[in-house]
């Protein structure tokens, strides 16, 4: 069970973007442009490989069972290398005035090798070095930009709630170990699955979940997200929402649902409680936000909210929706961050008064920008509406209390609409002069419309198309829930 | 592919087309005029290949969409569908016709339009759940940015009312569906969501009991029906002409159908174990709505009440589970469609050339503009239930029976069409008859563009209303297979 030099081939995506990174951090500090083009070629590299693992079918477990390939892993790194090139592509227009242009490059190449290796974790400790390795390389993030104030308490709330919980995360794990004698997944899974529940597991698991929980901000512990991401610059903001808070969802699935399962009902419990107190606080304190970011921010604690729905459902069917459901949202996300900051970029006003009147001056953002708006809201055909809809549906093959949070996802889902509808409102009906309409020079938002594109592109296509998207998260479920 | 397929497509082609056209206000208008009218082209065509006799979907066409999630794109049209899906090609194509002169963000507009129309005939013709929803979904955006855009002094909020209000219905109705989808896969062995099939699967009554409430309220929302159609006068009041138009003359049918289609056909018990519910409802919306519309001031409020009092005949028509009940609701929702949509033609003829709906202010109009005002009275008769309209045959088959099955409370229904009779022929006298008032300025008569489409459907409305026997055999398949449905 070592490794051999075949074994190897499985990591090429990640070990090319760790190279990669260390190479861009060689280079000089003037450089702007070549760092980009060298990350986003490991990620175009790394994306085909990935893709070539997926399906071929690839299927090993190696290193003594810490790190294993199959079609779970696999359809993780593809997200996360997909959202992440997104992220480098639509930061071009950022990084022309940042002074550490090739530090931020690297960082996010570092911060998404990391998350990939999330998807590979088979042992406790792989599991929390490549946590660490994500969280590390997005604390400094924030503050890439040192005249910013904002930036710097975003960094400061962003770098101690996470410190913090990874600290609760390894207690937790200590205790997981202490109690099953192994740090890998599928034994603990097993002595758990042989063993009475005890008190002291249950004292991990809420350790666990409150590590994780800061990870995934989920009420009541989000409190720290809308300050980070409001704080940030928009493309760290749409990093982090869009795509680290994923990784936190990734070990849950694997963690709480393919290991924990012996106390199974427990943590459905606490799932669907906690599910339905994230939507409901997160979409009743985005409605009365002004400022588009901060919006946005609570926006993506609601959605984590939905996709714990689909934990808290706990079939096949409901995971296979949550898994959709971190695809939609890391697009949306990235998408709507990209394209407020291509709107507000210029006046730094990120309220929703500089919203007025875009749909004439600038139709074709407003344009994408609504179609991200009514996918988060889940109007159909996006796909932001089938993984909604996927994990509602499996609710009835639950019953009982299920299509009761089934009806809590739906009512949050209208209260949605209320402020992604009002912000559509704004740029198409509210008239606005032609001094303070907001004015768009190609050249300063060409990365963030891209962006916008990509996302609103990839929401309209897998929305059209949903079937082969949703085969391979069924996939992915099949090797977490055998 | 099948003609369906083809009518969904044209009018979004056409939208790709009037992006493209670059922002001419002459171009997107040319367009849409000639997507609309293919599209009603080959809905008559459609017509002629149909077979009137024959029981089940025709035309239909199914393929493979999302098949892990067991969702098919399957369309189809029947007797009850295909009525309503003609209508809707037909209203949109005079709407491009009506709104000919708009001038504000006029590609914008029609683009919305022709998304529209794809979004209602979807609705008409799916016979996939998914595709269902989908299509009711899509529905909803376009009208919200036309009250929104081009609507009055409150459309913004008229806007985000209505959205807010069928966005909240019409996801109880996919709860419904849901439920309904994972009932039948155990009944059926197997996972789907297409429509016929999950009729056929007979649901247990405790289960048809607990979601026929669920689709009452989402339909009833859409219907509407009194007390959760608040919605409906803002967003009338507010929306331009072409809205109101298509709101009251197809949106309002698709809370209709669905409530046939999907409500009453898919869980028959649980429809009859509601019937008391369901025949209060009714009788509150017909007589309050009428009450209603007896005080408005507003012109065009006055019609949105009207409409709620005529939805209300489709309700308790279908509620009466007889056959002339049920083929006078369905007649009840073509005959409204025509009849409405040249109401609010007027309505618009009139704030057009007098800048002011309100009835206290306008009189004398009929010297000053007979044309347009000829027509609006005889849209008037027609919507009264006047015999020889298309209005009379659907209300009295309704009330025959309402009669047969409820007896006494035909009196109440009745009750409703003397209402009507009472608020239109007052508010036309009104504004009519009399002094001119001077404030309104210069007044011209309706232009071409605007009095053709009501001439257009004032000679359908007539038509239907002197021979409905073509039209009503339409409806004897579906009404048939209803009955049987409940054991009739």
């Amino acid at each position: 069970m070592g490794i051999t030099p075949s074994d190897l081939q499985y990591f090429a995506p990640e070990i090319l973007l760790a190279l990669v990174a260390i190479v861009i951090f060689l280079l000089p500090r003037a450089s702007k442009n070549i760092p980009m083009v060298f990350a986003l070629g490991a990620i175009g590299l790394s994306f085909l490989g990935t893709v070539w693992f997926l399906f071929t079918g690839a299927n090993t477990v190696m290193l003594f069972g810490s790190m294993e390939i199959n079609a779970f892993s696999e359809l993780m790194k593809l997200i996360f290398l997909v959202l992440a090139g997104i992220t480098i592509l639509g930061s071009y227009n950022y990084l022309q005035n940042l002074r550490f242009a090739k530090e931020y490059i690297s960082l996010l190449l570092v911060a998404t090798m990391g998350l990939m290796f999330l998807g590979s974790a088979g042992d406790f400790i792989t599991l929390f070095v490549a946590f660490e390795l994500v969280s590390i390389s997005t604390y400094a993030l924030p503050i890439i930009d040192q005249k910013s104030e904002k930036g710097k308490e975003a960094a400061i709330k962003y770098f101690v709630t996470g410190a913090f919980s990874s600290a609760l995360i390894l207690y937790g794990l200590s205790l997981l170990y202490g109690l099953t004698g192994s740090v890998q997944l599928s034994v603990v899974a097993t002595v758990l699955q042989a063993s009475t529940l005890q008190p002291i597991l249950i004292v991990a698991m809420i350790f666990l979940l409150a590590g994780f929980g800061y990870k995934m901000a989920i009420v009541p512990f989000h409190l720290w997200a809308p300050d980070a991401y409001e704080g940030s610059p928009t493309p760290v903001s749409a990093f982090l929402a869009g795509i680290t808070k994923k990784g936190a969802f990734v070990v849950v699935l694997k963690l709480f649902l393919a290991t924990l399962i012996a106390i199974k009902l427990h943590v459905i419990l606490l799932f669907a409680i906690i599910a339905a107190l994230t939507m409901t606080i997160g979409n009743i304190v985005a409605l009365v936000q002004n400022d588009m970011k901060r919006m946005l921010a609570y926006s993506s604690i609601a959605h984590a909210g939905n996709i714990l729905v689909g934990l808290a459902i706990f079939t096949p069917l409901a995971a296979a929706g949550a898994i959709m459901h971190i695809v939609a949202h890391g697009l949306m996300a990235v998408g709507a961050f990209f394209g407020i900051e291509a709107v507000c970029k210029k006046k730094q006003d990120y309220s929703l008064q500089s919203f007025h009147g875009l749909g004439k001056s600038v139709p074709l953002l407003a344009l994408g920008l609504s179609v991200i708006l009514l996918s988060l809201a889940g109007v159909p055909p996006l796909l932001g509406f089938w993984s909604k809809m996927v994990i509602v549906i499996s609710a009835f093959e639950v019953g009982g209390g299920m299509i009761l949070l089934a009806l809590i996802l739906v009512l949050n889902s209208a209260l949605s609409m209320v402020y992604y509808a009002r912000l559509i409102k704004v740029m198409y009906m509210s008239p606005a002069s032609a001094e303070t309409a907001p004015k768009a020079k190609w050249g300063e938002i060409v990365s963030y419309s891209t962006a916008l594109a990509i996302c609103v592109g990839l929401l309209l296509l897998l929305g059209l198309f949903p079937n082969q998207l949703f085969m391979l998260c069924q996939a992915a479920v099949a090797i977490l829930l055998p | 592919m099948s003609i369906i397929t083809w009518m969904l497509l044209i009018p979004l082609i056409t939208t790709v087309a009037i992006f493209i056209s670059k922002n001419s206000d002459g171009m997107a208008r040319v367009m849409a005029f000639i997507g609309s009218l293919i599209t009603l082209i080959l809905g008559i065509y459609a017509c002629f290949q149909f077979d009137f006799t024959g029981v089940g979907y025709q035309l239909g066409q199914v393929n493979q969409w999302f098949p892990a999630f067991g969702v098919s794109f399957a369309v189809g049209l029947d007797g009850l569908s295909l009525p309503l899906f003609l209508l809707t090609a037909l209203l949109v194509f005079l709407v491009v016709i009506f709104s000919w002169k708009t001038e504000e963000r006029a590609p914008l507009y029609f683009s919305l339009l022709m998304i529209l129309e794809t979004g209602v005939l979807g609705v008409f013709s799916a016979l996939d759940f998914f595709l269902f929803y989908i299509f009711w979904e899509i529905v909803l955006i376009p009208m919200f940015f036309i009250i929104g855009i081009w609507g009055g002094p409150r459309r913004s909020y008229a806007s985000m009312k209505f959205l807010i209000y069928t966005h909240v219905a019409s996801l109880i109705m996919l709860l419904a569906i849901g439920a309904m989808a994972f009932a039948a896969s155990h009944l059926l062995g197997y996972f789907t969501f297409s429509m016929p099939e999950i009729m056929g699967a007979g649901f247990s009554t405790g289960f048809q009991l607990l979601v026929f409430p669920a689709l009452l309220f989402a339909f009833c929302v859409k219907l509407p029906v009194i007390p959760v159609h608040t919605w409906l006068p803002d967003a009338h009041v507010e929306a331009p002409t072409g809205g109101s138009v298509l709101l009251a003359g197809i949106l309002l049918k698709m809370g209709g159908y669905g409530l046939i289609r999907i409500a009453y056909m898919m869980n028959p018990q649980g429809a009859q174990a509601y019937t008391p519910l369901v025949i209060i409802l009714a009788l509150l919306s017909i007589v309050y709505g009428a009450y209603v519309a007896l005080s408005q001031d507003d012109l065009k409020k006055m019609i949105a009440y009207s409409s709620i009092s005529h939805m209300g005949f489709v309700l308790i028509g279908v509620a009466s589970l007889t056959a002339p009940g049920i083929k006078g609701a369905i007649f009840q929702m073509v005959g409204h469609g025509l009849v409405s949509a040249m109401l609010f033609m007027g309505c618009g003829v009139i704030q057009h050339s007098c800048g002011t709906r309100l009835i206290s202010k306008l009189s004398g109009l009929y010297s000053k503009m007979p044309k347009a005002m000829t027509l609006f009275v005889l849209a008037f008769f027609a919507s009264m239930g006047l015999p020889g309209f298309v209005g009379f045959i659907g209300e009295f088959s309704v009330l025959m029976g309402v009669w047969q099955a409820f007896r006494y409370i035909a009196f109440l229904v009745a009750l409703g069409m003397i209402i009507a009779v009472v608020y239109y022929l007052w508010s036309f006298q009104r504004i009519a008859f009399g002094e001119t008032n001077p404030e309104l300025g210069h007044i011209h008569d309706g232009s071409y563009y605007e009095l053709v489409p009501m001439g257009i459907l004032l000679i359908l409305s007539i038509y239907f209303g002197l021979q409905p026997n073509g039209l009503m055999a339409v409806f004897d398949p579906i009404v048939g297979q209803i009955l049987h449905l409940f054991g009739m």
